[in-house]
């Protein structure tokens, strides 16, 4: 169920016939506006709040308590600036760049599963979707620095152009390795089957603990995904200390800043991917909450939902929270590879080791019937 | 919409191959009726537009606000304050293009490989060689994509970075070929 149904339920329930396209334009504006751009412009603060404290300084503290509003005033700042664009910048790709990279990274965000009630769009190849979008920010790299005219603007931006595309393949196969041991590539479902073991039960615990090659598959589809967002080590689309600012030198006021805030609302689509994907989205070991009953109803509302859906939530952005943090804790700790090392990290690492364990991930699934570690160990010890 | 719907319905018509006996053809039409799922897309479309919107709208809002004295200094392009010396568009590093060509292969076969590997756990539920075909398919499809990848690494097509020594190896190599 979508976010878009989910709000037109409760339309419903009120007895107002407002038409379902605007549920869904609504569904958008929720997670985008009120979700991901804040939480995107948050991450900014954090980052910064997070690289003073490795490196024992104090980080930005002025604006607001322990400098919380702090993106808030760099937007407003961004915002207010001049809008300068080089007379030589081919000025129709320029203006679009920002555009493509926005709908890749921000359109993406209409997969990811929050809760099991709260969906942006539930699609039945959510996967698939979000990979295809996030391909989209490659493109729009690479048009914002090649229209930009500016020769440390094109060496990012073809750095980027082929950093991305060649981590794309990694990352494709090892969520193909998830595809291949779940059967299914709508994210809901994806979610859905990693619930607690139960006897009889159709869970299978969270696909990471699910076999040792997926085990593996995590770790590769964070450093290719690491890659994809242009983060630390693999920040050499714009490396500030040999490309002045990489494939947005020439972008300026609030258009570097929508450049900056798709950079971290790609990361958090990442993190939300892997958390779905691999870490089990909104499950806990132990327990299903979804099979949480308070008991609650306020007339023919059953509140369930809604309680089970803020739990579920919280235990999500938890989890996205803590790789969102592995990331920057990454940025202070790696140094940043050269292209030949990004590129023989990739080919030579990366896609054999996945390709292996694609080929391993579907053997497990043939011979023990896609059941998992957990599930074969509970059999051997009788529980289930 | 063929595609999307043998994902959805699982639909046993996929790439042209008859996995399964019962085959049906999905139209947009009993797509949508049959799963909703026309809206679901509606809602990514919504998502997507509003995305690629935002950053015209602010930009457009912002014009009210901002200042604007240009002036030809700040319009020519940023060289770290030296005049820019010629235009960006120049010859470039051809190995960018050669990386992009064999992302296409890989990509175009991870891409197929979806679809495939998706009816994997249904064709071990089904029994029979069901599993044994599927398998076979994909993983023949990505032996060849293998192979191709050990004859790239083998010239020394990946490798970014090619000394005097290994060029003239692959040249050989080139050369040896027949025509």
């Amino acid at each position: 169920m979508s976010l878009a149904e989910f709000l037109s339920g409760i339309n419903q329930l009120l007895g107002t016939g407002i038409p379902m396209a605007l549920f869904s334009i609504l569904s958008a504006v929720i997670v985008l506006l009120l979700f991901a751009m804040p939480v995107g412009g948050f991450c900014t603060y954090l980052e910064r709040k997070v690289a003073a404290d490795f490196q024992e300084r104090i980080g930005p503290n002025r604006v607001g308590p322990i400098g919380l509003l702090q993106f808030f005033a760099d937007g407003i700042k961004m915002f207010l600036k001049e809008d300068s664009i080089s007379k030589n910048a081919d000025r129709w790709i320029y203006n679009f760049a920002p555009s493509l990279v926005m709908a890749g990274s921000f359109g993406a965000f209409a997969a990811v599963p929050f809760s099991a009630y709260i969906i942006g769009a539930d699609l039945d190849i959510g996967v698939f979707y979000a990979m295809a979008l996030g391909s989209l920010v490659s493109l729009g790299v690479l048009l914002g620095a090649w229209s930009s005219d500016n020769k440390w603007s094109l060496i990012g931006g073809m750095r980027g152009a082929a950093q991305i595309v060649s981590y794309e393949i990694p990352l494709g196969l090892s969520v193909l390795s998830i595809i291949t041991v779940c059967g299914s590539m709508s994210l809901h479902q994806l979610v859905a089957q990693q619930a607690w073991p139960t006897p009889g039960g159709e869970g299978h615990f969270w696909n990471v603990f699910h076999n040792p090659f997926l085990f593996v598959n995590f770790f590769i589809y964070f450093t290719a995904a690491l890659a994809e967002c242009n983060r630390t080590p693999f920040d050499l689309p714009e490396a500030e200390s040999e490309l002045v600012s990489g494939f947005n030198t020439e972008f300026s006021g609030m258009r570097f800043g929508l450049y900056a805030l798709s950079e971290f609302a790609d990361v958090i689509l990442f993190a939300c991917i892997a958390t779905a994907i691999f870490l089990g989205g909104w499950h806990v070991p132990f327990f299903n909450l979804q099979s949480l009953d308070i008991g609650l109803s306020v007339g023919e509302l059953d509140l369930n939902p809604l309680v089970q859906s803020v739990l579920m939530i919280g235990v999500f952005l938890f989890k996205v929270s803590v790789l969102v943090f592995v990331v920057m804790w990454l940025r202070w700790t790696l140094p940043r590879l050269r292209v030949d090392q990004l590129m023989n990290l990739c080919w030579k690492y990366l896609i054999p080791i996945s390709f292996f364990n694609l080929i391993g991930a579907a053997v497990w699934t043939w011979a023990f019937g896609g059941r998992s570690l957990l599930q074969l160990l509970g059999q051997v010890l009788g529980v289930s | 919409m063929l595609g999307f719907g043998g994902l959805k319905l699982r639909s046993r018509c996929l790439l042209g191959f008859n996995f399964f006996q019962r085959h049906r053809v999905v139209t947009l039409e009993t797509y949508g009726r049959n799963s909703g799922m026309l809206q679901e897309f509606g809602n990514a479309l919504s998502f997507v537009l509003l995305a690629a919107i935002l950053p015209p709208l602010i930009l457009f809002i912002g014009k009210f606000f901002r200042p604007s004295f240009p002036h030809e200094g700040k319009l020519t392009t940023y060289e770290c304050g030296e005049l820019p010396e010629g235009s960006a568009y120049v010859m470039f590093n051809n190995r960018f293009y050669l990386v992009a060509i064999v992302f296409l292969v890989f990509d175009v076969e991870v891409a197929l490989l979806f679809p495939v590997l998706l009816l994997f756990r249904e064709a071990i539920d089904i029994g029979g060689n069901t599993a044994a075909q599927v398998f076979a398919l994909a993983f023949a499809f990505l032996g060849v994509l293998f192979i191709g990848l050990v004859y790239e690494w083998k010239t020394g097509d990946i490798d970014w970075v090619r000394d005097a020594e290994d060029r003239r190896k692959h040249l050989e190599t080139l050369e040896k070929a027949p025509q």
